[in-house]
């Protein structure tokens, strides 16, 4: 066992420069300080990267990486991370996924790999163990995401290799583009363009090591605790394992708050024929879990009729449903299946898919955009054959398909005529599936978030599931630190969001910390795995302060802080900037931000151990 | 006497195999009755998705009566029914 259990104790570097590989150690300081997951990728870029470089240049690096869980059976632990500077903002951006190949990262004995420089041509890398090499990747190069993974394990004759991979949209630098692998995505951000900077078609693991903890039978004991507890509960053990998230949809709508047609409005009409149990009964032949989770919320689906006959997709999640579906006007599940697949197979994260196609269809029906600037199609909410012709454009950059790559707030400003309104985007990211003006809480987590239109920062649950009064404001700063507390844990450690109502949704809990010192031995205490989460928080925060970000930049998107929800079981409800403003006074309080700047105070960065930070930002 | 409505969302129609069922109710019947009664007519399939069965007790949940939502673990669920009114029992899910 390495210094504390559950670690590799060393990260791969591979310059893809000069295709070289080398080994980076692991120090006790930076497990015990940063974690893991999260806090790696937000230390190591903020360490690594010089501001003011471009995402997409070879300056920019990406790291792929692991928290200590990742290969043990605690539940959800086949999750892990990717993180770099994001091609659609600039600032710090993670991602997570599924699956199986975090896991198999560590059993290569690797924490973290970090990417860096830029290759010639078209290269994919393999990992075993130790043995690192360089491989051309010419005759992968405009390859879907699944066929890459299949002709790589046969090319090897590996079927277990775990290959984290970019499609044809990664390649052509579409700014939303994600990282595939097996069927998972690291979705969101556009992870998927630095690697295609990168010339990194994949990267391919196999690992034999093991993953060691300090006392077995104690860990035995911990994990059989969480399971039993995740199986007893409602959310996880029933509700999720019978529909997946699919199943939120028909809450959403019924409480008002289902993004639809670009968020013009938040209540679809067509919500019934895209709900979990419509999809359920019509389209799903298979559940399955990812490594080491007994939820089972993944849902294969096999559409048998229609136009989209034929469609085989592991998904769509309740994101993709309102991204395709009530937000571009579509009642249909088997579209929405199509373009799922779609997405995956060309490489571009489903939300922002969804959100840049929505604007335009908007800009269409305002007649902003004409026909002839969207290439003949008749982009209206609810043309589906539109849709799917769009997303062909993505992964071919032709026609409007290369001004919409760019994603929607580039797109805006390029467009101009009023459509910025349009661009539904905190941060230049576009907004996920939950409601701003219906949420609160949600609202001042997701504008003072490091990821704005993420719904992964801000979370929604803690509302929408009444724990938390959604519509008042009284302790919605703290419920918005709370939060991001939990989710910079959660993703440090590597574990799914699925078991925040289990591990806690609004703060860091004991079962955390049991988790965390079960595997790892640190024998941290509550107050230090607090502080923990707002160190990370504070790198995060610190690497966009480098980059520009300020307290102006914690808002909402232009719709959501002017325009209330005009009907339905919201209507009225929106965020105007005035109140916003109320909000991120106490939330910077409580954070330790200066509230003039929303730069973290010196004293801050200080007692978080952030002394570069505090050097970097105060000189 | 008199009746309500009540809708299910989610997996609670899933478990129920209905988007909606009327009960009957007593006049002035809480809202915490209802939802009793509703375990006892479906069953422990139904119970299971409401409930934890680790601790017993309900778990965080939107009830809507009409448009006023009620919290599963700290709204008044002795709320006072009425006849005619429309009762949705949304879900307790987290993640997504």
């Amino acid at each position: 066992m390495w210094e504390y259990g559950g670690y590799a104790g060393k990260f791969l570097r591979l310059d893809m420069t000069n295709k070289k590989a080398s080994t980076v150690p692991l120090t006790k300081e930076m497990a015990r300080l940063h974690l893991g997951g999260n806090g790696f990728g937000a230390k190591i870029l903020y360490n690594e990267l010089k501001p003011g470089i471009d995402p997409l240049g070879p300056e920019n690096k990406y790291v792929f990486a692991s928290g200590p869980i990742q290969g043990t059976m605690v539940p959800t632990a086949g999750r892990s991370g990717v993180f770099t500077k994001s091609p659609l903002n600039g600032l710090f951006f993670d991602a997570y996924g599924g699956g199986s190949f975090g896991p198999e990262m560590k059993y290569a004995g690797w924490d973290a790999v970090i990417v860096e420089g830029q290759a010639e041509s078209p290269t994919y890398v393999t990992v075993y163990d130790d043995k690192v090499e360089f491989k051309d990747a010419s005759h992968l190069w405009g390859k879907y995401t699944f066929e890459t993974q299949e002709i790589i394990k046969k090319d090897l004759n590996e079927p277990k290799a775990q290959i984290a991979c970019i499609g044809p949209a990664g390649e052509k630098l579409v700014r939303f583009a994600c990282t595939i692998w097996g069927a998972r995505a690291a979705g969101r951000g556009g992870n998927g363009a630095v690697l295609g900077s990168k010339k990194l078609k994949a990267l391919v693991i196999r690992g034999t090591n093991d993953v060691e903890v300090p006392n077995v039978d104690e860990f035995l004991k911990t994990v059989s605790e969480q399971y039993a507890k995740i199986l007893a509960n409602p959310g996880t053990g029933k509700a999720l394992p019978s529909l997946g998230t699919p199943g939120v949809t028909t809450v959403q709508n019924q409480l008002g708050i289902l993004g639809t047609r670009n968020w013009q409005t938040e209540v679809f009409e067509g919500t019934e024929k895209i709900s979990g149990t419509a999809m359920r009964e019509r389209l799903v032949v298979k559940d399955k879990g990812c490594m080491a989770c007994p939820i089972y919320c993944t849902k294969l689906v096999h559409v048998k009729s229609g136009p989209y006959a034929g469609t085989i997709d592991e998904g769509p999640e309740y994101e993709t449903i309102f991204a395709f579906g009530s937000n571009c006007g579509v009642d249909s599940l088997e579209m929405i299946a199509k373009a799922d697949r779609l997405s995956d197979d060309i490489g571009v994260d489903t939300i922002s898919a969804g959100a840049v196609i929505s604007f335009a269809m908007e800009c269409y029906e305002k007649g902003i955009l004409s026909k002839e600037e969207v290439d003949g199609l008749d982009l209206k909410f609810g043309n589906q054959e539109a849709l799917i012709q769009m997303m062909h454009k993505f992964g071919t950059r032709e026609g409007v398909g290369d001004l919409l790559a760019e994603g929607a707030a580039r797109a805006a400003k390029k467009i101009g005529k009023g459509s910025e309104k349009y661009a539904i985007t905190i941060k230049d990211i576009e907004n996920a599936g939950h409601s701003p003006r219906g949420m609160k809480g949600y609202c001042l987590g997701m504008a003072t978030s490091t990821r704005g239109g993420s719904h992964q920062d801000g979370r929604p649950t803690g509302e929408r599931v009444g724990k938390f009064d959604r519509k008042i404001l009284d302790g919605k700063p703290e419920y918005a630190m709370g939060t991001q507390r939990t989710t910079t844990l959660q993703d440090s450690m590597c574990v799914c969001r699925m078991t925040e109502g289990i591990y806690g949704l609004t703060e860091v809990t004991n079962d955390h910390l049991n988790m965390i010192n079960v595997v790892t031995g640190m024998n941290l205490k509550l107050p230090e795995l607090v502080d923990i989460t707002d160190r990370i928080w504070n790198v995060e925060r610190s690497f966009n302060c480098r980059e520009g970000a300020r307290r102006e930049h914690d808002v909402q998107a232009i719709r959501f802080m002017t325009e209330p929800i005009p009907d339905g079981p919201s209507k009225g409800m929106y965020s105007p900037k005035d109140e916003l403003e109320m909000l991120k006074d106490k939330y910077y309080e409580l954070r330790g931000w200066d509230k003039t700047t929303g730069i973290p105070t010196k004293d801050t960065l200080k007692r978080l151990s952030l002394n570069k930070q505090a050097e970097d930002l105060y000189k | 006497m008199g009746k309500v409505k009540v809708k299910f969302f989610s997996h609670l129609r899933y478990a129920t195999g209905m988007k909606e069922t009327d009960m009957e109710i007593d006049d002035g019947e809480m809202l915490i009755k209802l939802i009793e009664r509703l375990i006892q007519k479906f069953g422990s399939n139904f119970e299971d998705r409401i409930k934890d069965k680790e601790t017993g007790t309900l778990a965080p949940f939107l009830i809507m009566v009409g448009q006023e939502e009620i919290s599963s673990v700290n709204g008044d669920l002795n709320h006072r029914l009425s006849n005619g009114d429309v009762v949705s029992l949304l879900d307790p899910v987290g993640g997504g």
